[in-house]
């Protein structure tokens, strides 16, 4: 008997193959836009990786001013890093004009940013776009009010490739004299991309971890929403693939009534037709899978491989992943069940009393 | 009607399916030029990175009769928090000069304000929304070619209705520090201008005469020689080749890195995109395929009758014809009208994101016909293929179902059936 269920199930005729090649259509359809979508953040990667990565930035909130880590928790980093704090404070000159501006305490011993031979103590150091002549007698407060702090001015302003020329520069003390809050604490971790280690604990701990080169978190971000699109139009996709496997399997069971009659008139329950069926399903849906999958690889591949020839440039790089291969495999057994579901249901309520017909 | 009801249903539903994800796609895939062109804007750019533009160019540009508006510009690729989910998203920040840049875009600051050339940071209305910044906010940005991280406040929102809806303003000091570019550097100039030709002129004449930077190679658009021959008059041409939309035009050697964006992000996205519409198409065909052929299967009995009561096969045929070419018609109306309303709604609400700009789904007369005849012919032609295939039979063979009982060699598989099982 089994050999007989196991003959019903894997057999091929010229009705079924096509009804495999259906399946193997739409399959090839989700792989090959999966291969694409995943070349495409390959591709990105690759482009990164060529690129200068500069340093990381580390801070908890969603702005650097307001982001405040604990130092203490900070200190068991492995690996070198430079730290730096930021308040936003006024700034009245000469007892003259305030302005609005941040103070900057950095701690960089390792020179990351180029500070490392600053040494500070009641001094500022404001940035040359602050325009605050040398000398100058300057009271901070700081912007969400305090007791004016007072400080001077006696180097020349400082110019920053790496921060905004804005800002006044001043040592730890002076931080913390005007707003003790920040005792204990840091705004942000500069972490050189070499310290690996020190990247994954921040990022384990959620803190936001941003690139100092922000072309490359563009890129992949950018990727990520043009994947998340996408991936919405593949769903929208296999709803008609649900359809198809539906009409495609209503039409080979109604094909196969007589073969249904007769394995029932043998002695099979409407629950070993319905499973029978169910298991066809899967074994038709994992085969135009397979068939489907191994297309949509050399399509995907084929698409990139000849879009140079039409002068489009491009940095996908075909990749087969988990994702993009056992997904669609998935989805088409899965979607096989469910369409076979129905048509199954109805071949096991076959009734016998045609038989005499049939034979 | 000799078809199924049922099958209209799921007719409709395929060409709703296909409707609504073209205008989408095409949308996508025309993100990144409408970035930084659109039809009546020149885009000047650099030829290389070692050849940058000059702003004086701009400056010089915008004192002539023949310009109506100018805009000297640096874009800087970078990422910062949403403020609402606290998760990083892509943001395109544009070092421009303010009111050269709203002229050119006929767009205004209505909430806030820009103090000056040099103390502005203005967030267009989309991106403020979408990102959950107003004005006074403070944001956090990085450099863009140059390790660098900035905090800034937000000083106005602005509104021009087009894709630098989602972009960032701010000065050119403040985007040539996150780009990594020197003093007086630009990367683009963008320009409405009256009358091409003398353009045109006016910059192989001057680009000549203007030392812009990195000149003195004697190769490139800046660094040229002053016998204005052809082939430089090609450069300037193609410097001015995304005024067309057709990145291919560009110097394929060229590594300005918009140059490198536009044809690398157009192509690669556009492989993505024809893939997509080529494999939907497929998907679509199969589809309906199935569909037909299943209201056929479902029908043969009424088939065979009629033809056994003396209908030829054309007349069958003509009136299976009639069912499929009036549900095609029907489905493809209720589809193209419900698909563009689906894609204008995409659209209104931002629901989809491409490099942080919201894609706008292309909605317009050529697309919506060239719906109609691809889901026409999608429709009707899978149709016509299943009618051919069900009136192959003989009328006998479908009124008795004898197709069913007894297709090719399954009578053998029958009988191969019961000696397994005795």
């Amino acid at each position: 008997m089994n050999d007989l269920l196991l003959k019903i199930v894997t057999r091929m005729n010229k009705r079924l193959a096509i009804t495999v090649l259906g399946i193997a259509v739409c399959i090839m359809y989700l792989v090959g836009t999966s291969i694409l979508i995943q070349g495409l953040d390959v591709g990105t990667a690759e482009v990164g990786s060529l690129t200068q990565k500069g340093f990381y930035i580390v801070f908890d909130e969603n702005t650097l001013s307001e982001s405040r880590l604990d130092s203490s928790e900070i200190d068991r980093w492995p690996g070198v890093y430079s730290t730096g704090t930021m308040l936003p404070v006024t700034v009245e000159v000469d007892g003259g004009a305030t302005l609005d501006t941040f103070l900057m305490v950095v701690d960089d011993d390792d020179n990351l940013i180029g500070l490392g031979e600053v040494q500070l103590s009641t001094e500022v150091l404001p940035g040359i776009d602050l325009d605050i002549p040398r000398g100058s007698s300057i009271n901070l407060t700081w912007a969400q009010g305090s007791m004016p702090t007072r400080a001077t001015q006696d180097f020349n302003p400082y110019s920053s490739q790496i921060f905004s020329d804005d800002m006044i520069l001043a040592s730890r003390s002076l931080g913390e004299i005007i707003q003790p809050d920040i005792i204990g604490k840091v705004s942000f971790v500069i972490l050189p991309a070499e310290n690996y280690e020190a990247i994954a604990i921040a990022r384990d701990a959620g803190y936001h971890v941003k690139q100092s080169v922000g072309m490359l978190d563009f890129f992949e971000q950018g990727v990520n929403q043009v994947e998340a699109d996408l991936w919405g139009l593949v769903g929208i996709s296999a709803v008609i693939i649900i359809l198809m496997v539906y009409s495609i399997l209503s039409i080979e069971i109604q094909f196969r009534t007589p073969e249904i009659r007769i394995i029932k008139y043998l002695g099979l329950g409407p629950r070993d037709v319905l499973c029978l069926f169910l298991i066809q399903a899967a074994y038709l849906g994992l085969l135009g899978g397979l068939i489907g999958a191994s297309l949509g690889i050399v399509i995907a591949n084929s698409l990139t491989s000849v879009a140079p020839m039409f002068g489009l440039k491009s940095m996908i790089y075909p990749a087969v992943s988990f994702t993009s291969l056992g997904i669609p495999l998935a989805l088409s057994v899965g979607a096989s069940i469910i369409g076979g579901f129905y048509p199954a249901y109805k071949a096991s309520c076959t009734s016998v009393r045609g038989m005499r017909e049939v034979l | 009607m000799l078809l199924k009801k049922e099958a209209f249903l799921w007719i409709t539903l395929c060409s709703i399916l296909f409707c609504a994800s073209i205008p989408v796609l095409v949308g996508v895939s025309l993100g990144p030029t409408s970035i930084f062109s659109s039809p009546d804007i020149v885009v000047l750019t650099q030829s290389s990175r070692d050849t940058p533009l000059d702003v004086n160019l701009a400056y010089g540009l915008g004192e002539q009769d023949f310009i109506t508006n100018v805009s000297p510009e640096i874009y800087a690729f970078t990422s910062t928090v949403n403020a609402h989910t606290g998760v990083e998203e892509p943001i395109l920040v544009r070092g421009v000069l303010p009111e050269s840049f709203l002229e050119l875009e006929r767009g205004y600051v209505f909430s806030g304000n820009y103090y000056s050339n040099e103390s502005f940071i203005l967030l267009g209305e989309v991106l403020s929304e979408r990102l959950g910044y107003g004005v006074g906010d403070r944001m956090t940005i990085t450099g863009s070619l140059n390790p660098a991280f900035f905090e800034v406040t937000v000083t106005g929102i602005y509104r021009a209705e087009t894709s630098v809806d989602d972009e960032m303003l701010v000065p050119l000091d403040l985007s040539r520090k996150m780009a990594g570019l020197t003093t007086n550097s630009i990367l683009s100039i963008r320009i409405r201008t009256t009358d091409y030709g003398a353009l045109n002129s006016y910059l192989i004449q001057n680009i000549l005469n203007v030392d812009i930077g990195g000149g003195d190679s004697g190769t490139g658009t800046n660094g040229g020689t002053t016998d204005g021959n052809t082939s430089y008059e090609q450069e300037v041409a193609q410097d001015l080749a995304l005024k067309y939309f057709k990145p291919s035009h560009l110097n394929e050697t060229s590594d300005s890195f918009i140059s490198t964006f536009i044809q690398k992000g157009s192509g690669s996205i556009g492989i993505v995109i024809t893939g997509f519409i080529v494999l939907n198409a497929v998907l679509i065909f199969m589809g309906i395929s199935s569909i037909f052929l299943r209201g056929l299967i479902e029908r043969r009995h009424d088939l065979g009758v009629l033809s056994a009561i003396g209908a030829s096969k054309l007349n069958i045929q003509i009136l299976l014809f009639k069912d499929i070419l009036l549900m095609s018609l029907l489905a493809t109306g209720i589809g193209v009208t419900v698909g563009v309303a689906t894609a204008y709604f995409i659209s209104e609400s931002n629901l989809l994101l491409a490099f942080g700009h919201v894609v706008r789904p292309i909605i317009n007369l050529d697309l919506v016909l060239i719906m109609v005849a691809a889901s026409m012919a999608i429709a009707v032609s899978s149709g016509v293929l299943g009618t051919a295939w069900q009136l192959s039979k003989a009328p006998q063979d479908l009124i008795h179902g004898r197709d069913v009982l007894q297709p090719e060699g399954d009578m053998d598989g029958l009988v191969s059936l019961l000696e397994v099982s005795s």
